[in-house]
């Protein structure tokens, strides 16, 4: 088999990289690597369409024939992006692009909603209870608001992003940092307790404060974005 | 695959809502479980509704049996669970490589074709049908160059399948795009090719660069005049199920019909004869 695995790495090679063809072969050997290429810019392009236009075509493809060079473990081809991003992060073309982190979080957090399987079920809204993130759900601080289109300056914001059960479509929206203390506290203690926390945290009236965060919740459970603690 | 018979369609995520709609199915159906295996909540139930409701056979695209290394197990695994899950028994996958040092390309990549490589793709073979617990069809892929050979096309694939005592996919499109590219006679092509180990058969689409004297097997365009033709004359040799393969540029469920209709039509006359 030696041969014929000599003759397999150097198609792979070639493939890979980007020398000059100049034997007969060349418009056959060009097909495949064509067809790859053609594959890794298919499937990176379509996960992070706001990334490509960002860096421009030129750049990005320049990134993904480097990334085509290094090669990708994953035998599951969207799960490839990961590996993709990995190597945005490490390559020094990438280091002008402050906001390259949160974007690509933000691109593929969309996909990854779009991709899993739940079996959360709605939960009624009680206030003894303890509520904590579902499967269909994320929130993350992102330091730029790269939903909203700001790349340029950095600008402190909480994200929350969930899969729509009706719409079969995944929403985000930005939450304020109450919002997201709320949610933190919702896995340690009961609504009850953390309605008294925050009540006390920012001196507001317990009775008010009742009223719209029970509004609050009650849309997250709604929505699935909160379960029981005791499910997960 | 005595369950498995008629004309199938491949099932595709862009027609899913469509599919359940429709009055009149297919005899059967073909899904790649790479593209299922992790069903996304959105699509799982109407893809389960679907799966429960007509015969199936698994095509797979990234098992890469002529790699070098062993076989990846995990992935199998995967597999298996995924076919256990749906009670599937037939799965088949390419004759090719697309992974080499377990780094990826995604690609249906063109084998050395050795004896070297038979024995070598045989006993794989033998080692995914111990773990899947079920026979490996093979098929016959579209190749442009084939990077070192002592053995004629036919020759490699015949004794594989003898080898590993094992059935083919034929693949009518990939004949036809391999015999333009290559040189051959496609018809002389099939004519050597076992009826008894013909499983089933593929029938897709190919786009044609006439300046560079090539066809590529996209799965992207209808059915050439030429394909349908081999398919027939196919058919008065190879007595097996025939399926309809659109991968890429899928248009409307209602215009693939009509392309799976002229199969349904093709393959009863000749069932009647």
């Amino acid at each position: 088999m030696k041969t014929e695995i000599a003759a397999m790495e150097r198609l792979v090679d070639i493939i890979q990289n980007n020398e000059e063809l100049s034997n007969p072969l060349r418009n056959r050997l060009q097909v495949y690597r064509d067809m790859v290429h053609f594959r890794f810019v298919e499937t990176l392009e379509n996960i992070y369409p706001i990334l490509t236009a960002k860096l421009g075509a030129a750049l990005m493809d320049e990134l993904i024939r480097e990334f085509i060079a290094r090669g990708a473990k994953s035998p599951y081809i969207v799960k490839m992006s990961q590996e993709f991003a990995d190597f945005l992060r490490q390559s020094p073309k990438t280091k002008q692009y402050l906001f390259l982190e949160d974007l690509l979080w933000f691109e593929y957090a969309e996909l990854d909603l779009l991709s899993r399987d739940f079996n959360d079920t709605t939960v009624p809204l009680e206030l003894n209870t303890k509520y904590k993130l579902s499967s269909s759900s994320l929130v993350r601080n992102l330091s730029y608001r790269v939903y909203g289109g700001q790349f340029e300056s950095s600008s402190a914001s909480s994200l929350l992003l969930y899969y729509h059960f009706d719409e079969r479509r995944v929403y985000f929206e930005e939450i304020t940092p109450f919002a997201k203390q709320l949610i933190e506290l919702l896995e340690r203690m009961t609504l009850e307790q953390a309605v008294m926390v925050l009540a006390e945290m920012y001196e507001l009236d317990v009775e008010i404060l009742r009223e719209s965060i029970v509004q609050l919740v009650e849309k997250w459970c709604t929505h699935r974005v909160l379960i029981n603690y005791a499910e997960v | 695959m005595n369950d498995i018979a008629g004309c199938g369609l491949g099932l595709r995520r862009e027609f899913l809502e469509d599919f359940i709609a429709l009055k009149k199915k297919p005899d059967w159906i073909e899904v790649t479980p790479e593209n299922w295996m992790l069903t996304p909540y959105r699509y799982r139930e109407t893809f389960e509704q679907i799966m429960g409701s007509l015969p199936v056979v698994a095509h797979g695209v990234s098992l890469s049996i002529g790699s070098p290394e062993a076989v990846n197990k995990s992935f199998l695994n995967d597999i298996k669970a995924f076919l256990d899950r749906y009670k599937i028994e037939h799965y088949s996958e390419h004759l090719s490589f697309s992974t080499l040092a377990g780094m990826q390309t995604y690609e249906l990549l063109p084998l050395p074709m050795t004896r070297s490589m038979v024995v070598h793709i045989g006993d794989k073979i033998k080692q995914v049908q111990d773990v899947l617990q079920r026979p490996l069809i093979l098929e016959n892929a579209s190749y442009y160059l084939a990077p070192y050979s002592e053995m004629h096309e036919i020759d490699f694939i015949n004794e594989i399948v003898e080898y590993a005592d094992t059935t083919l996919l034929l693949d009518v499109n990939n004949v036809y795009v391999n015999a333009t590219n290559h040189g051959y006679d496609p018809d002389n092509y099939i004519t050597q090719i076992p009826p008894s180990r013909v499983a089933y058969i593929h029938i897709a689409g190919h786009l044609e660069y006439p300046t560079e004297a090539l066809l590529l097997d996209t799965h992207g365009e209808a059915i050439s005049k030429k394909v349908w033709k081999l398919l027939d004359r196919t058919l008065k040799r190879v007595k097996a199920p025939v399926m309809l393969e659109r991968d890429n540029n899928i248009p409307p469920l209602k215009e693939l019909m009509n392309e799976y209709k002229k199969l349904s039509k093709i393959v009863s006359q000749r069932n009647k004869k």
